[in-house]
């Protein structure tokens, strides 16, 4: 008899329960690729502000949130759209003193979340000896300079998120997702996190993973809400399923450099007042072109 | 081959964004198998033409997950890149580090002559005046494996006496922090748009070792906020008619290169 916990949700219903105001927010994504947009766009819409946004490389879902007035601190290797330049919010936000912004390096980050992950309270690294960043993150009581065998070696502390929000290709009901192509640092992420919402292209039948059981990237024992969610990582790419959508990107970042009223405007219009993801992506994207043109050359892999 | 000219091949002589990818290329000469990770669209070109020449064992990704095989024109996804050899998460290029099995050529905000680079913020860490990029990879690639940089503009605002938020760690950093931090910190070149530079000298501090042709000595000195060690200088390879070809045809036929780095 199979058994188990059925976990599909809406994702107004999964941030409503999962995600609190101050809480630390575990980041999905990577600059361009399979960034958690629709979860996030749940949590602008909802309000749910005093956060603390923690990740590799945080992008525009990051900024989308900075914009919205809803994070006090940043945690990160960095925050930039790669060659579509800096964010341009959290830059601003982090100029004007609005935001803290801890900036650690992408590995210091790999490496505080493994510590969670492995339930130890710290984790070695060579890596951030000889920096300034190291000076910073001691004051704040987050590294340790310590000696082993005669030579300085750098203590990270764990970190471990209240809630993580991450977007997959394929998930089934319980909660056994498949990520395809690049894992990031999500799958440490998450197994450190309290509580994880996986928004998902696709919904698979309970039981239809364990052909290829080893396809399973996180299993069900860490999530705790499914999201049914295609295109969910819109403009960001899902790999082997869409590319990125560069105008979108483009458009953003341009209305995002440029702030003030235009760019409130733009957040207000197609994050805040949208009631569902899918009418952000039909506002922005009608008659899917973007969607459905940016899947060509990679479906000719499948 | 010998150096190109027009008249030989009817084609335009090498542009600077050309000469300053040849030199990237050089960098990976000699770096065995390991994972080429050029940051920048110039980096990338150098990379792909050191694979297709001079540094034929570089291991390459597609800048998402996979290995390949094929070395793809810059901008190729999907079965574009041809022929795939492995799959590299994200995640496990941190263990990658770690073991030192990789090269890295970065860019730099600001660089001062120890090679101490900085992408985190102008001003305070904790309070920025301008916030930056963000570390990135650079405190676990310069402690890990060697490390070069790319600057695309040569100024006194990228050239310091002192960088406002140490990044990427440099030689008197690296030897102040003993051997867990000098042990394989090898922070070698950096290549601008004017010239390329080293750290060959008995402290480390940063040598001009040659500038592009057109560039004078005294050009890169002004152009540099701190005394350059300066002797022997040579001028910059131009790179050769084989590798014009690859470059144009191959790597970057979009001329992607040329919009980084304008000649």
């Amino acid at each position: 008899m199979a058994v188990g916990v059925h976990k599909l949700v809406t994702a107004a219903e999964a941030v409503a329960r999962f995600v609190t105001p101050g809480a630390v927010v575990g980041m999905g994504g990577q600059n361009i690729n399979r960034c958690p947009m629709a979860l996030v766009h749940e949590v602008a819409r909802q309000g749910l502000g005093d956060l603390a946004v923690v990740g590799c490389n945080l992008s525009v879902p990051l900024d989308i949130l900075v914009a919205c007035g809803l994070v006090a601190r940043t945690e990160h290797g960095s925050g930039n759209l790669e060659r579509y330049g800096t964010l341009f919010a959290w830059r601003r936000a982090a100029e004007a003193g609005s935001i803290e912004v801890r900036d650690h390096s992408h590995l210091a980050m790999a490496t505080r979340f493994a510590a969670g992950a492995i339930g130890v309270p710290f984790m070695p690294t060579r890596s951030l000896l000889g920096t300034d960043v190291l000076r910073g993150l001691i004051d704040l009581d987050i590294a340790r300079l310590m000696d082993f065998d005669g030579q300085p070696i750098v203590l990270m502390r764990a970190l471990t998120p209240d809630v993580s929000l991450i977007h997959v290709h394929q998930a089934d009901p319980l909660g056994n997702a498949v990520i395809e192509g690049v894992t990031s640092h999500e799958v440490d992420m998450v197994r450190a996190s309290r509580a994880t919402i996986i928004s998902a292209e696709e919904i698979v039948p309970p039981g239809s993973l364990g052909e290829r059981p080893e396809r399973v990237t996180i299993s069900e024992a860490y999530v705790s809400a499914v999201v049914h969610q295609p295109y969910g990582a819109y403009p960001t790419s899902a790999y082997r399923r869409y590319d990125f959508a560069e105008d979108e990107i483009k458009a953003y970042q341009a209305v995002a450099r440029a702030g003030g009223a235009e760019f409130d405007h733009w957040i207000r219009r197609y994050v805040l007042e949208p009631e569902r993801f899918d009418d952000y992506l039909d506002l922005r994207d009608p008659d899917a072109v973007r969607r459905l043109a940016m899947s060509s050359s990679m479906r000719s892999m499948l | 081959m010998s150096q190109l000219t027009s008249d030989q091949t009817g084609r335009q002589q090498a542009t600077r964004a050309e000469i300053c990818v040849a030199a990237c290329a050089d960098t990976w000469i000699g770096a065995g198998e390991v994972l080429a990770s050029p940051i920048g669209i110039v980096p990338a070109v150098g990379a792909r033409l050191a694979r297709l020449t001079s540094a034929p064992d570089l291991v390459m990704s597609d800048g998402e997950a996979l290995l390949i095989m094929d070395v793809p024109k810059l901008g190729a996804t999907g079965s574009d890149v041809g022929v795939i050899e492995g799959w590299l998460p994200y995640r496990r290029v941190f263990d990658i580090v770690a073991a030192g099995r990789r090269q890295v050529m970065m860019g730099a905000s600001q660089i001062d002559r120890y090679g101490n680079q900085n992408i985190s913020a102008i001003g305070d860490w904790r309070h920025p005046a301008f916030q930056l990029i963000g570390v990135r990879g650079a405190p676990g690639n310069t402690v890990n494996h060697r490390t070069d940089y790319w600057v695309p503009r040569h100024s006194r605002r990228v050239f310091v006496e002192r960088v406002d938020v140490v990044s990427g760690v440099g030689h008197d950093r690296a030897r102040a922090n003993g051997a867990a931090a000098a042990r394989y910190h090898d922070v070698r070149v950096v290549v601008t748009d004017l010239a390329v530079l080293d750290f060959a000298t008995p402290d480390r501090s940063m040598r001009l070792r040659s500038v592009h042709p057109g560039v004078t000595v005294e050009q890169v000195q002004l152009a540099t906020g701190f005394p350059l060690v300066v002797e022997d200088v040579t001028e910059t390879r131009l790179p050769n008619a084989d590798e014009l070809h690859l470059i144009r045809d191959v790597i970057d036929p979009a001329g992607l290169r040329n919009r980084e780095l304008p000649s």
